[in-house]
């Protein structure tokens, strides 16, 4: 147990919360105008908790000294991914796959149904997969609750072992606060010592798979495997319901009227020149946002404040591209392809630079 | 055979000046095709769209000037760039006629915030779809690129 571990496993976390955004973006985004308003708030209230995990994961290695990194090939997320359990994010349309995907990563126990119905959209296309390093940190095999709990149980390890100023010694400027992160799933905890650094993570794992015998979180909100079940089910929780059958109002789900986006696409796979340039516009911003928020994590917080612009720069992108039919796809739309294509390096129109 | 929708997209990218990939990409062009149909007389729009599918023999210049079918394209551009249908001019309607939903009118919501108008500026639809806070500060892509 040593502090080089902690950050070993804490720089996974960060990685392991943004590798969780950009299918909650798809499924967000695919949702057709004026349609799945109830699905449309439970993701968008998803994505921005995810955010705050991956802001608070952050906070937690800086205070220990460590370095977050998100930018860059080798840092940034690939898809389709492998997640801890063998769970497998994919770029999907909003769909009972991708429901059936999400209920997974918030509840690893959670055992898919393989034969979800799949009106929407699709055969997974996985021509390749990318392995967390969450994956590849965890010394054996592991799901995402247990390797959250590695890093708490390791946090008090370490701090009893070497003390907590040893072990918090990061610089508390590169903490990131209310002032800098806002209206995103919460207020991040600064990070300072073993109780903050405890709450941080208590947080992440709250939200998400809550507590299986109740669950609400701290703040009265439904986990988010409580609110995708009710997505599954067409009906939302009442406060009275038994765990895992909610019995309330439908939920207006409606898998028709979706944008029906190709499964894990490719900017490659785009033939028209005019869509593979939207994508590559889509990779820039999606890059540049991932290089303001490493800059965010080292030392820079108020890099996040144009991050905000450039996250919004990216969603009108994705929208773009998911409005628009692939000719040679069998009515697939085409979609963002999260590929790092930072526009430095790359020029529109090329994708010399999108090997995995 | 070219569907009626690739006709109108083709005809909307002379109009705008933008993509096919643009347009498809405002996710309205059902929509507008189907505010075409509201506004003008039976059988008026596949006429346009035949007409249309003759550029660019028969050039914008020409069909702008043209006493039937200069409004409506002019009205078609204005859909592109606002989201909304301008009542057609009076002269127009004395020939071809009155329909209830020829008034001056935003489509949607959705409509609104699809307007190329906020596209060619590198800014956002007023009230929606923000772009976060200090992003005047930032020159629009194009201008970037």
């Amino acid at each position: 147990m040593t502090a080089a571990r902690l950050k070993e496993l804490l720089a996974a976390a960060v990685k392991l919360e943004l590798a969780t955004i950009p299918p909650y973006l798809c499924a967000l985004y695919s949702i057709r105008p004026g349609s799945n308003q109830q699905a449309t708030l439970v993701l968008r209230s998803v994505v921005v908790e995810e955010m705050l995990h991956m802001v608070l994961a952050a906070n937690v290695l800086n205070a220990i000294g460590g370095r977050p990194q998100v930018a860059g090939r080798e840092h940034a997320p690939h898809y389709p991914h492998e997640l801890p359990d063998g769970v497998i994010l994919d770029l999907l349309p909003f769909s009972p796959a991708a429901i059936e995907s999400f209920l997974q990563v918030e509840n690893p126990q959670y055992l898919p149904t393989l034969t979800a119905p799949d009106s929407a959209a699709l055969q997974v296309r996985r021509p390749e997969l990318h392995t967390s390093h969450a994956v590849a940190v965890s010394e054996r095999p592991t799901t995402i609750g247990a390797f959250y709990q590695e890093i708490t149980e390791t946090l008090k390890a370490v701090a009893a072992d070497i003390g907590e100023p040893a072990l918090f010694c990061g610089d508390p400027a590169r903490q990131i606060g209310a002032e800098f992160y806002y209206a995103g799933g919460g207020s991040p905890t600064r990070v300072t010592d073993l109780e903050s650094a405890c709450r941080a993570l208590d947080e992440v794992v709250d939200q998400g798979e809550g507590d299986i015998l109740s669950p609400y979180d701290a703040d009265g909100d439904l986990a988010h495997y409580f609110r995708f079940q009710q997505l599954k089910y067409n009906r939302s929780y009442l406060a009275a319901d038994e765990i895992g059958t909610p019995t309330g109002p439908a939920m207006g789900v409606d898998f028709k009227t979706v944008y029906p986006m190709l499964a894990n696409p490719r900017t490659a796979e785009y033939d028209d020149p005019d869509l593979k340039a939207a994508s590559v516009r889509a990779n820039h911003s999606w890059s540049q946002l991932l290089q303001q928020l490493d800059a965010a994590f080292d030392g820079r917080p108020d890099a996040l404040l144009p991050a905000v612009h450039t996250m919004f720069r990216l969603r009108d992108a994705m929208l773009v591209l998911l409005a628009n039919p692939l000719p040679d796809h069998h009515g697939r739309h085409a979609g963002p392809t999260f590929e790092w294509q930072p526009f430095t390096t790359a020029k529109a129109g090329t994708n010399h630079d999108l090997s995995p | 055979m070219t569907s009626r929708r690739d006709l109108f997209i083709d005809l909307s990218v002379e109009l705008t000046g933008y993509s096919r990939v643009q347009l498809l990409g405002t996710g309205m062009s059902e929509r507008y095709l189907q505010a075409l149909d509201e506004v003008l007389p039976d059988g008026m729009v596949d006429e346009f769209l035949a007409t249309s599918a003759a550029l660019p023999t028969m050039t914008i210049d020409a069909i702008l000037r043209s006493e039937t079918w200069g409004p409506v394209t002019r009205n078609i551009m204005i859909l592109w760039y606002c989201g909304r249908w301008t009542a057609l001019p009076d002269s127009w309607r004395a020939v071809h006629g009155t329909r209830p939903a020829d008034s001056n009118h935003v489509i949607s919501a959705d409509s609104y915030q699809a307007g190329l108008q906020w596209v060619a500026a590198g800014a956002h639809p007023a009230g929606a779809r923000q772009q976060g806070f200090g992003a005047w500060t930032v020159a629009p892509e194009e201008a970037a690129s």
